[in-house]
């Protein structure tokens, strides 16, 4: 093959190349994938995500990667043919090009989110420290801590609530750093880290003795979440009722089935279970439950909507008005 | 306050209800008069539905955008001010047979989602608040619009074919009109469809810790601007015009419908309190 013929026939490779684009990338295609991701989109909402969670299949990841590209390279063709033409002087075509590029940026930014975000859920009682280091989340520089410093509830005047607020320090340096209220809407952004107001509940310190008083079990349990004992036992504190006198109210389960029931002040010993084993509330502190989130594909899809509603704007007003 | 503040919603709904049967009355009998008492009862009803907002404002302390009800009054007002703005501008009230049995179906709706005004719950205690629901009063508003002319056209259509009257067909908007008309509002509504599932994708953030969890509320949003997504392409690039977009108009408005009420009443999430 002399040279000649090598580069002809890259010059038919490349138009095959460029014949299969085109027809990935032509208007029935396009239709077609925007009517599967609304189809598999409508069919998510019917089925229940503990069934089925449609939108973190691989099916509907490839549609999204398949519309990420069709879209760019659609954008791109735009490109193409606004500096063919004496169009580019026009904002229009430029607010068509804006949308299908943002579009292609939220897809992106959402992908890297989702690839090197960060999030958990913490249940923080009041009083308590929570470290934020950098085996969990990058790039932070220096660990800090969360101090939950207290934790309230607002009501207005007819009784409902009206916010729920963490008092939050951040520790960093062994210095205070910041100090601010966590509510909804109000998260707190700290070195790239958001913290929100996510739960709140009662945290009841719940130990298990032997009748000689040596402790069995120990842990720190919400109300309504039960801690299983010795033969098939459970105990669970149903509620914390507070007021002048505290006390909390559980429930003895053996198996399945309920045993027993009692209320117990903190610090109080109950017998329970065939065993003769005592149960001891030693104290109930009010939680906070924070989300933690580091994500960071955030400013990129920020700035994608941005650009998505600059480009409506400016393509389907300058058309028409 | 209260009882005063159901009362004119109550009249709006009476006046659209009225003004639907005076307005397709006088399609049908082609009589001048009913025509005239249609406008008047539709300012009518744009007046009380007005003075229910300012009462449901003033009673609450705040705009009043914090459950289907409060919406509900918004939307219609915003839906009948497109309409009367339409009429005016092309001379034309004949669109009001279409557009005020929507608004009058639609009213009957969010009354019976009436509650009590309550203070704002946590979640709602945002300034994304107020711009989230005005980019919706818009959209929506231009999009029933844009269903109403969409149904106009097609029955327009179906009586041309049919040879029906010419009387009733010439107090139409022509084909050609009216396919204009609903390109125009669907195209002035985009903007702020996308703007509102963006403006309540910020919030969520802010909210709930994530713009984005793909409850249904999100998801209907992203169906309904998908389906017009199709409209804008098929339009530009496979020259829909006539019947074919006109059905996408209807079907996009359906999907409006359902991300709006159908999803509060059948698919609980996040979004909930907003019933």
């Amino acid at each position: 093959m002399n040279e000649q013929d090598v580069i002809v026939q890259r010059a038919a490779y490349k138009k095959r190349v460029f014949q299969i684009l085109h027809i990935v990338t032509s208007m029935k295609i396009t239709m077609a994938l925007l009517m599967l991701l609304a189809g598999a989109a409508m069919i998510g909402t019917v089925i229940s995500p503990q069934r089925y969670d449609i939108y973190h299949s691989m099916g509907f990841r490839l549609l999204l990667t398949l519309i990420c590209g069709s879209t760019f390279i659609c954008s791109m063709k735009q490109l193409a043919a606004l500096r063919h033409s004496n169009k580019w002087r026009h904002l229009a075509p430029w607010g068509t090009f804006s949308v299908h590029m943002a579009v292609v940026l939220i897809l992106l930014g959402a992908l890297y989110g989702n690839i090197y975000g960060v999030s958990e859920e913490i249940n923080l009682a009041v009083g308590k420290n929570y470290e934020i280091n950098q085996k969990k989340y990058k790039g932070i520089g220096e660990p800090f801590a969360l101090h939950l410093e207290n934790f309230e509830t607002q009501y207005y005047s007819d009784g409902t609530v009206s916010d729920w607020i963490s008092h939050i320090r951040i520790e960093q340096y062994g210095q205070n750093r910041l100090i601010q209220e966590v509510k909804v809407n109000h998260p707190l952004i700290y070195h790239g880290i958001s913290i929100y107001q996510s739960s709140f509940g009662m945290a009841i310190q719940t130990q298990y003795l032997d009748a000689a008083g040596k402790v069995l079990q120990e842990a720190s349990l919400g109300e309504g979440q039960g801690m299983v004992l010795e033969g098939d036992m459970m105990i669970l504190p149903v509620r914390y009722v507070g007021g002048l006198n505290p006390q909390i109210m559980y429930i003895v389960y053996k198996g399945e089935r309920e045993y027993d029931w009692g209320a117990a002040s903190l610090g109080s010993s109950r017998f329970i279970g065939p065993q003769m084993g005592i149960v001891k509330f030693i104290e109930a502190q009010p939680f906070s439950g924070l989300l933690i989130k580091q994500d960071p594909g955030i400013p990129l899809v920020w700035f994608g909507f941005l650009l998505l509603a600059f480009g409506f704007f400016v393509s389907l007003y300058k058309k028409q008005f | 306050m209260g009882a005063l503040e159901k009362e004119f919603f109550n009249s709006a709904f009476v006046s659209y209800f009225l003004a639907s049967c005076f307005n397709i009355g006088h399609l049908i009998w082609l009589k001048e008069r009913l025509g005239r008492w249609a406008i008047a009862l539709t300012v009518i009803g744009f007046v009380v539905n007005t003075l229910a907002l300012t009462s449901r404002t003033l009673q609450a302390g705040r705009i009043p955008f914090a459950n289907m009800y409060e919406f509900g009054m918004a939307f219609v007002w915003g839906l009948i001010f497109f309409y009367l703005y339409i009429a005016c501008r092309y001379k034309n009230y004949s669109l009001g047979a279409f557009v005020l049995p929507v608004a009058f179906v639609l009213t009957g709706i969010f009354s019976s989602f009436y509650q009590e005004v309550r203070p704002l719950m946590p979640a709602l205690k945002s300034n994304w608040l107020l711009i989230h629901v005005i980019t919706a009063v818009i959209a929506y508003g231009a999009l029933a619009i844009s269903f109403a002319l969409a149904i106009m056209y097609l029955w327009r259509q179906r009586m041309e074919e049919a040879g029906g009257q010419e009387t009733i067909i010439s107090l139409l908007p022509s084909l050609a009109i009216l396919d204009t008309l609903v390109n125009r509002c669907i195209h002035f509504a985009v903007p702020f469809l996308t703007l509102l599932i963006v403006t309540g994708a910020v919030w969520a953030e802010y909210a709930w810790g994530s713009y984005w969890r793909w409850d249904p509320k999100e998801t209907w949003s992203l169906i309904t601007w998908l389906i017009y997504a199709m409209y804008l392409h098929g339009r530009v690039a496979l020259g829909w015009r006539g019947k074919r977009a006109m059905n996408w108009a209807v079907i996009g408005f359906i999907t409006v419908l359902f991300t709006f009420i159908g999803v509060n009443v059948l698919l609980p999430g996040l979004h909930s309190y907003a019933l």
